[in-house]
């Protein structure tokens, strides 16, 4: 309660966008906006764009294998201006699909259905992205803890013996544990 | 760090569409503020949750300490009549 008191700013923040989080789904196209929308989006030719995008590699892997390390002779010159041509021709094939995509969107307006999806989708994918990579990082600080419990005058190989011996007294008190329990039963 | 990508990417993102300034400044706010409900509901959901269980083991742990030492303590009282 005293937090709302002294922050009205960031709690007003706060419960607009919960609103706009549960409620908020975008307009929806009209008919005449649909078909707009869909026509300009087919007229994208993503076939152009895979192979222009394929024949950029192909050039840039065979310039990749025709240089040295801190070298390029005439042969691999002449490799990289042919990747530079297929980068040209990839770059301008992109930027026109995407003034496409850009016309198509904005026909159909950043608050309509189509904006909020792709937000939406957008935020997602980067909190996915980011739980992701904070489970990683525990795993990677668990396992860091335990290297740190290693003595100080402890080799690497004593280390792992003092591991196994401790996994082999789990596995000793599951027999033990099992014993006991065939016994009594 | 989720947030704030998000952020940076939310621009381009709604430059694409082609709004008016007024327009793309308003998206923006409103993305950005459901953006920061989102991430601070679900981690305070999360420590919450947490927080909520360690509380509760404490309490129990608490509760049977007790316990044992009214147990003991009536032995005691048995053991001295």
């Amino acid at each position: 309660m005293n937090f709302g008191k002294h922050h009205p700013k960031t709690v007003s923040f706060y419960f607009l966008g919960l609103l706009v989080a549960l409620l908020a789904s975008g307009t929806a196209l009209s008919s005449g906006q649909k078909s707009q929308y869909n026509s300009i989006m087919s007229s994208v030719d993503t076939t152009l764009e895979y192979e222009a995008a394929r024949e950029y590699k192909e050039a840039q892997a065979i310039w990749y294998n025709s240089k040295g390390w801190f070298s390029c002779d005439s042969f691999c010159q002449r490799n990289k201006s042919r990747m530079d041509a297929k980068k040209t021709t990839y770059d301008a094939v992109r930027a026109e699909g995407n003034a496409r995509v850009s016309d198509a969107k904005a026909v159909a307006g950043v608050f309509s259905e189509v904006g909020v999806g792709e937000a939406r989708d957008s935020f997602w994918e980067y909190f996915n992205r980011g739980a992701k990579f904070a489970k990683r990082q525990s795993m990677w600080d668990a396992l860091f803890t335990g290297f740190r419990s290693m003595g100080r005058d402890e080799s690497w190989g004593e280390y792992a013996l003092k591991v196994r011996g401790r996994e082999g007294g789990r596995e000793e008190t599951a027999k033990h544990t099992k014993n006991v329990y065939r016994r009594h039963t | 760090m989720t947030l704030c990508i998000f952020i940076i990417g939310l621009w381009s993102l709604i430059q694409s569409y082609q709004p008016t300034l007024l327009e793309g400044l308003a998206f923006f706010l409103l993305a950005s503020a459901a953006g920061f409900a989102t991430v601070v509901t679900v981690l305070g959901l999360m420590f919450g949750g947490a927080g909520g269980a360690v509380f509760t083991v404490a309490k129990v742990a608490e509760a049977q300490i007790r316990l044992q030492q009214e147990q003991g303590g009536g032995r005691r009282h048995l053991h001295q009549q």
